[in-house]
């Protein structure tokens, strides 16, 4: 009885295929990351042009993994914040509106089962575009000379930051029947706690530094720089648990109160 | 296979069903009827473990909807009011989901799948998207995910609004024959479909159990508080009178033909159809109301009970009067639902 959550991730996967919204965020994503990797392309080789001049004037040392590789994945990562939204935003709301939801809960699942078939479609298909986006690392692989290691850990990282970006946009989904509203609010989310550590000034200790221990950004800006730290990993399985829970109790405590 | 206890679901201010106690036997059609907003929808939502109910409590199949959900979400088969469906996806896969929903491996989902669409005449659509389909088919898609895996208890939401005549009669047909072998509550606002699909009836009204019982039962029960026609020749004003003076009339009316002649100061005899309204309909009655006609010289043309419609006793039942208390409970002895509460938890 371990796998009743997959009728849920099938039904999913397969209603992804015919929707728009996944079609328009797929369209988003690549629009946005080939945008930015050409300008990041550029950029470094106007200042590979430069290079004496910077040299003289103090500047850092050019480094294309630094300039590169790290820019290429945090901004990935940034965009992510976009598009993962609108991926997950129909997954309850549109289910509430519709009444399906009441199909489904007339079937033999828990609502962990419901919850997990519904995150796990979603990241498939996040972690797929993610795959996707894979081709810039060869692309910098065969023009540059990036720093493997450090490649792979902001890939993986990647992986492993965008399932609590899902987690938290499944949860939005939860709150609402209307998937803009659901969208709105899954961006909100994510962008309060990935701007959290921002208000926290760096000299901050005590509940300064939970709260920018708490912070999205703090920690996938480890795995850009290529840093692969327990506790960064630690802390997305944190989120994502913590936001799974969280759309468990959504789905409950809206069915005690209606 | 169904019991409902003392069953109460409160909105917030509103109540919505208060104190409802009724069962459903093991192999039976029953209709559940009462107007918009009586709380049919919200009582099936209680047994299909959407919501819990606010107090009281209710099993299927002998399994507590608040305890045991996911024993009851194995039992039952579910269409809910309006006939939510994934509209992207296609009938077959649709159904696929809800098969392997209720556990069954790929070999049994075929065939689940094929019989449910055999079942319920789906043929020709098995491989077209839900969405594109006409709202009778989609009806019809509902029904099949409800019937699909053969579950032992049915329980259908107003199966058949916005159905065309002729998908009316193909839907009851398909759930009248499933009397026997599977337990079915529906719920409706058409009499017909009572009369013609179930076995046993309870209408509801605002939350509470008005009657209760099979539709030739509820009819006779009615029909004490109902009414006898007569056909009379006799002066009209005169007759109406000596009516409404029987012992037990309530009411006289005169049915007034088309084209008679109000002609109030003259009470010429002539022939004319009145109706006597009684309370309590007491035998000595209509013999009380010959022998009137007979001792005035009248001339007593024909006199009948009228028959009361299924759709009489509804809109009497549901009318603020209501009907003599014994009807509204005579369902719900303790000593009865017991019993057969335990034959319905051994079998199954
Ligand atoms: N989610 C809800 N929140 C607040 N009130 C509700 C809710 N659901 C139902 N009600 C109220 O409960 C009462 C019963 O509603 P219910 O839907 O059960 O009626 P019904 O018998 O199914 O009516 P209909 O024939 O129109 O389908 C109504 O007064 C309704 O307004
Ligand atoms: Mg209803």
């Amino acid at each position: 009885m371990g796998a009743r959550f997959l009728p849920i991730y099938r039904r999913e996967l397969k209603s992804y295929l015919t929707s728009p919204a996944f079609y328009v965020a797929v369209a988003i994503f690549f629009f946005l990351t080939g945008l930015v990797f050409c300008g990041i392309l550029l950029s470094f080789s106007e200042m590979s042009g430069n290079a004496e001049y910077r040299k003289e004037m103090g500047f850092e040392e050019i480094n294309f993994t630094r300039h590169v590789v790290s820019q290429v994945f945090w901004s990935t990562n940034f965009f992510l914040m976009f598009v993962v939204p609108i991926l997950t935003m129909r997954l309850i709301a549109e289910e509430k509106r519709t009444g399906t939801y009441e199909v489904l809960t007339s079937l033999p699942f828990t609502d962990w089962n419901i919850v997990l078939g519904k995150f796990l479609a979603a990241y498939t298909l996040v972690a797929l575009m993610q795959a996707g986006s894979a081709y810039y690392a060869f692309i910098m692989i065969r023009f540059g000379t990036p720093e493997l290691p450090v490649m792979a850990v902001a890939f993986v990282g990647g992986l492993v930051v965008a399932a609590a970006y899902v987690a938290i946009g499944l949860f939005a989904s939860s709150l609402t029947e209307s998937q803009i509203v659901a969208a709105i609010l899954g961006f909100v989310l994510l962008l309060v706690f990935y701007l959290m550590s921002d208000v926290i000034p760096g000299t901050a200790t005590g509940v300064g530094k939970i709260v920018e221990h708490l912070s999205l950004r703090y920690h996938s800006e480890q795995f850009t720089h290529g840093l692969l730290r327990l506790e960064d990993i630690a802390y997305f399985l944190m989120m994502v648990g913590a936001f799974l829970f969280l759309t468990c109790r959504s789905l409950e405590i809206r069915r005690w109160k209606i | 296979m169904i019991k409902i206890e003392n069953l109460t679901k409160e909105f917030g201010e509103v109540r919505a069903i208060r104190g409802l106690t009724f069962e459903v036997f093991e192999g039976e059609i029953l209709g559940f009827l009462g107007p918009n907003g009586a709380g049919k929808t919200t009582t099936m939502r209680i047994l299909t473990c959407f919501f819990p109910p606010t107090s009281g409590r209710a099993t299927v199949a002998g399994f507590d909807v608040v305890e045991d959900p996911h024993e009851v979400r194995r039992v039952i088969g579910y269409m809910p009011e309006g006939v939510p469906l994934y509209r992207e996806m296609d009938v077959t896969s649709a159904l696929d989901f809800v098969a392997h929903a209720k556990g069954y491996g790929k070999a049994d989902r075929k065939r689940f799948v094929d019989e449910a669409i055999e079942e319920t005449n789906l043929g020709d659509v098995r491989k077209r998207m839900i969405g594109h389909l006409s709202k009778g088919y989609r009806q019809r898609v509902g029904l099949a995910q409800a019937i699909i895996g053969d579950p032992k208890v049915l329980i259908l939401d107003e199966p058949t609004v916005g159905l065309d005549p002729k998908q009316i009669a193909e839907v009851r047909n398909l759930i009248k024959n499933m009397a026997g072998r599977r337990t079915v509550i529906l719920s409706t606002h058409i009499l017909p479909e009572v009369q013609m699909t179930c076995t046993r009836a309870v209408i509801i009204n605002r939350g509470q159990i008005a009657a209760s019982g099979t539709p030739e039962k509820l009819t006779t029960q009615m029909r004490r508080g109902s009414e006898i026609e007569l056909i009379i020749a006799g002066p009209t004003r005169a007759v109406e009178k000596a009516l409404g003076a029987v012992a037990g009339v309530s009411r006289v009316e005169r049915v007034v033909h088309h084209g008679d002649v109000q002609d109030e100061d003259h009470d010429t005899a002539k022939v004319c159809n009145y109706k006597v309204h009684s309370l309590n309909m007491a035998p000595e009655l209509q013999p009380g109301l010959a022998e009137t006609v007979v001792r005035h010289g009248w001339q007593l043309i024909e006199m009948r009970t009228v028959g009361l419609t299924l759709e009489d006793i509804f809109l009497q039942v549901i009318s603020s009067d209501g009907i003599p208390a014994e009807n509204g409970t005579a369902e719900a002895p303790a000593a009865s639902t017991s019993t057969t509460g335990e034959a319905s938890s051994n079998g199954s």
